[in-house]
């Protein structure tokens, strides 16, 4: 099945009651790659999650996944073959022990790599023998990681994959997800460390209040985004700033801070023109484009 | 507020025994004619028939599986919630949490046993019949007492096997146990069977001829049997005060 | 894919299997009672109905076993076999990896009801192994047909109760909120069924899984027969235990987890 686009929703809600906890959000994921998905809790990062693998079914609105509609169940079935998902609790059968677990997981899969599995279990020194309630917390992690990484899923999803693990196995885990990328799998991962983000995502999608807030790639970020901070003498013209590429104006006192996603030159002759005093061009982190992203839609809201 | 945490952990199944048993008193009296035992049949008087349906078969059957149902719970499905963290972090001693668990099962079972009082005697004047209150009261008391030793083999059973369906099910399988070994004629002798005693059968305060409680209540069986149901409690507060979580 | 069946069943049994373990061991201890202590019972049992006869070990079996505390253990517990699903694992937190599973949720209840039922099956069966096979041992005989004819009675009739408690551990989330709600649902089923204009009818289950009132005795075999199954009646049982069955896998499919 050829597709353009690995995950494509379209305005895809999901209402509880009088509480909307996805807006009509229109994600567009192509792949290969490594797509991060940041929000702050409660944005709806988990419910959209859901949607796509017909967990929740969605209030309204349309999404495929490897080209597979998410709201047929026997076509998101058929889509799930190809999906590997780590969920954000990571809860397991505590029943099973290790090797039964990987024994169960492993029967529903063709794409299981046995040497994978063999590596893994070596490098995250999981106990076969041992039931999965008897495992800390982030032993429970690391098999949950496992089970998805032991396989060569078309899509990989994540949800807060890195929560429970010691530094060791972060860097571990994400060295897997890029291998994983490398070799044609689209990891589509939400964290809340936008550091872990930071280093190996291409592209970074932003959902807040349930709506996609922005979606745009790193290297644009790193190579076009900038702070402009402008300090003014008197009171800073407040209309006279909306050019190309201003992402957001703040206002504060005699200080003006543009973030900008393009056309930073410009931005800064136009301030010289209205007698700007101050001008600082400073390079912006993922971080920053975050906070200011959810802070804008927290005024708006 | 840890009795308020208790509550909530079993209002659900409280209410709806509640509403159970109250309704099921209303449609005895209601089809005292026509029901599962009836008037009609084998010349039984009104009180018989209560009697019968109310406090020796069906509804207290029914109850004495209820309270067993209240009884299960407590820290070890916490554990598998995954709640039992902040439970255990607050600072409150096990033994506490476990009384309070048992103070509020217990009032539950006193509430669930005395409904039969308050529904039965209130609605038989409607279809022209009467039922002592001194009646339903006392039997309300003999079942309170018993209930609350049922109530103890879930609450033990619970504190012993975590899984959630294991702990009603052995519970339910000792109730029976116990039941069996009651039975036994070298044990007949003595009030030790707690369903005889419930429902009056070959009890001394018990007239079968008319189906009534004479004579005082055998307040001393009781106090022994309310005193096992703490004893259980005890022991199931020790074993939880050992457990790791 | 290989084991993919398979591991479904797998789980499922592993889910139940302490409970059927529990209940199998209770209903294997009181045939084996009622066979090896068939005399004390009969010396201190009340006979259900007037006008059995005293003395004959099959009328001791079937008061003791099949109208009696046998048939009660399995009418109570097999409640406990049809609880679990979806909504439990929801609350245990694994229902997500569950469902991320490329098997469709009718799969896993049909899974589950499988295994149910074929647990069901086995305890039905158990009394039908055990008492014709150690009544010798006191020098009794119980006929296998009979024990064959109570196994299928307490199937039949089971697979409802099995099925109330699967629907409703469906739509009631709380742990304990299904088995009261069967429960209640089975007393008050056999109280029903006595209402006066439902009498004729005999609906009460746990009167046809214990056949009250439709054996009659053998003098020439001095033994107590049952009546031919009553097949209509079954038929319909099953029929609204289907019912119960697709009505849950209905909600489990719209449910959102």
């Amino acid at each position: 099945m050829s597709y353009k686009s690995i995950i494509e929703t379209h305005d895809l809600t999901k209402r509880y009651g009088n509480f909307e906890a996805v807006h009509a959000l229109n994600l567009k994921i192509a792949g290969p790659g490594i797509t991060g998905f940041l929000g702050r809790n409660g944005a709806g990062k988990s419910t959209t999650i859901k949607m796509l693998l017909d967990m929740t079914h969605p209030t309204a609105g349309t999404g495929t996944v490897l080209g597979r509609s998410i709201g047929d169940p026997a076509s998101n079935r058929e889509m799930r073959r190809q999906v590997a998902y780590v969920a954000e609790d990571k809860q397991l059968y505590a029943y099973m022990t290790v090797e039964q677990l990987i024994r169960f997981t492993k029967s529903f899969y063709t794409d299981w790599r046995a040497d994978v599995e063999r590596h893994l279990l070596k490098r995250y020194q999981l106990p076969m023998r041992r039931k999965v309630k008897a495992l800390s917390k982030g032993m429970r992690t690391k098999l949950a990681l496992l089970l998805a990484l032991s396989r060569r899923p078309a899509l990989l999803i994540l949800d807060e994959p890195s929560e429970g693990l010691d530094p060791v196995s972060i860097e571990e885990l994400l060295q897997s997800l890029v291998a994983a990328a490398a070799e044609g799998t689209t990891v589509f991962f939400s964290s809340h460390q936008i550091a872990e983000v930071e280093r190996i995502a291409d592209r970074v999608c932003i959902v807040d209040h349930g709506k996609l807030a922005m979606d745009l790639s790193l290297d644009d970020i790193r190579q076009d985004y900038r702070r402009i901070t402008l300090g003014f003498a008197a009171q800073p013209p407040s209309d006279d700033f909306h050019m190309q590429g201003i992402e957001q104006i703040r206002t504060s006192g005699r200080q003006v801070v543009v973030l900008a996603s393009h056309n930073a030159d410009a931005i800064v002759e136009r301030a010289r023109s209205l007698e700007a005093v101050s001008v600082d061009v400073a390079p912006i982190s993922l971080r920053e484009v975050f906070l200011d992203t959810v802070k804008e839609n927290d005024a708006l809201v | 507020m840890l009795w308020y945490k208790a509550w909530r952990e079993s209002q659900a199944r409280f209410l709806l025994s509640a509403l159970a048993i109250a309704g099921l008193c209303a449609a005895f009296v209601v089809f005292h004619r026509e029901g599962m035992l009836s008037v009609e049949d084998g010349h039984l008087t009104y009180i018989g028939y209560i009697w019968r349906i109310t406090y020796k078969t069906y509804l207290r059957e029914l109850f004495a599986i209820l309270v067993l149902l209240l009884g299960v719970g407590g820290l070890l499905r916490e554990r598998a919630y995954g709640t039992a963290g902040f439970t255990l972090a607050l600072p409150v001693s096990r033994l506490r949490l476990i009384w309070a668990r048992a103070g509020v099962g217990f009032l539950e079972v006193a509430a669930l046993s005395f409904l039969p009082a308050l529904v039965i005697p209130a609605l038989s004047p409607l279809v022209h019949q009467s039922y002592p209150w001194t009646q339903a009261l006392q039997f309300g008391a003999l079942w309170t007492v018993g209930g609350a030793l049922i109530f103890t083999m879930g609450f033990l059973a619970s504190v012993i096997f975590a899984s959630e369906y294991s702990a009603p099910v052995a519970a339910l399988l000792i109730l029976l146990l116990y039941s069996a070994i009651a039975d036994l004629p070298f044990l007949e002798r003595y009030p030790v069977d707690i369903h005889d005693i419930m429902s009056g059968v070959g009890m001394r305060y018990f007239q079968p001829n008319t189906s009534l409680l004479t004579g005082p209540l055998p307040w001393t069986a009781l106090a022994v049997i309310s005193l096992i149901a703490c004893g259980l409690i005890a022991l199931a507060g020790r074993i939880t005060q050992q457990q790791d979580f | 894919m290989n084991g993919e069946p398979m591991m479904l069943w797998y789980k499922a049994w592993r889910e139940s299997r302490m409970r059927f373990a529990m209940i199998a061991v209770a209903v294997a201890a009181i045939c084996v009672y009622a066979v090896l202590f068939h005399d004390q019972i009969q010396a201190n049992g009340i006979p259900i109905r007037p006008g059995l006869r005293d003395g004959a070990y099959s009328e001791n079996i079937y008061q003791f076993v099949y109208s009696g505390t046998a048939k009660g253990v399995f009418a109570l517990l097999v409640i406990f076999l049809g609880l679990g699903g979806l909504l439990r694992e929801r609350a245990h937190r694994t229902a997500i990896f569950t469902l991320a599973l490329p098997v469709s949720r009718m799969r896993l209840i049909l899974t589950q009801i499988v295994v149910g039922l074929a647990e069901m099956a086995a305890l039905a069966l158990l009394p039908a192994l055990l008492i014709p096979s150690l009544s010798p041992l006191v020098h009794q005989s119980f006929p296998l047909a009979e024990a064959l004819h109570f196994s299928v009675l307490w199937f039949g009739c089971g697979t409802i109760i099995f099925a109330s408690a699967f629907f409703l551990s469906v739509v009631f989330g709380g742990e304990y909120i299904a088995p009261v709600a069967c429960y209640i649902a089975l007393i008050s089923q056999s109280l029903v069924a006595q209402w006066a204009p439902l009498r004729p009818y005999r609906l009460n289950l746990m009167w046809t899984m214990g056949e009250f009132g439709t054996r009659h005795w053998d003098p020439q075999h001095n033994v107590l027969l049952s009546s031919p199954l009553p097949w209509t009646r079954l038929l319909i049982i099953a029929l609204i235990a289907s019912g119960l069955f697709a009505l849950s896998a209905r909600t489990t499919q719209r449910q959102d987890f």
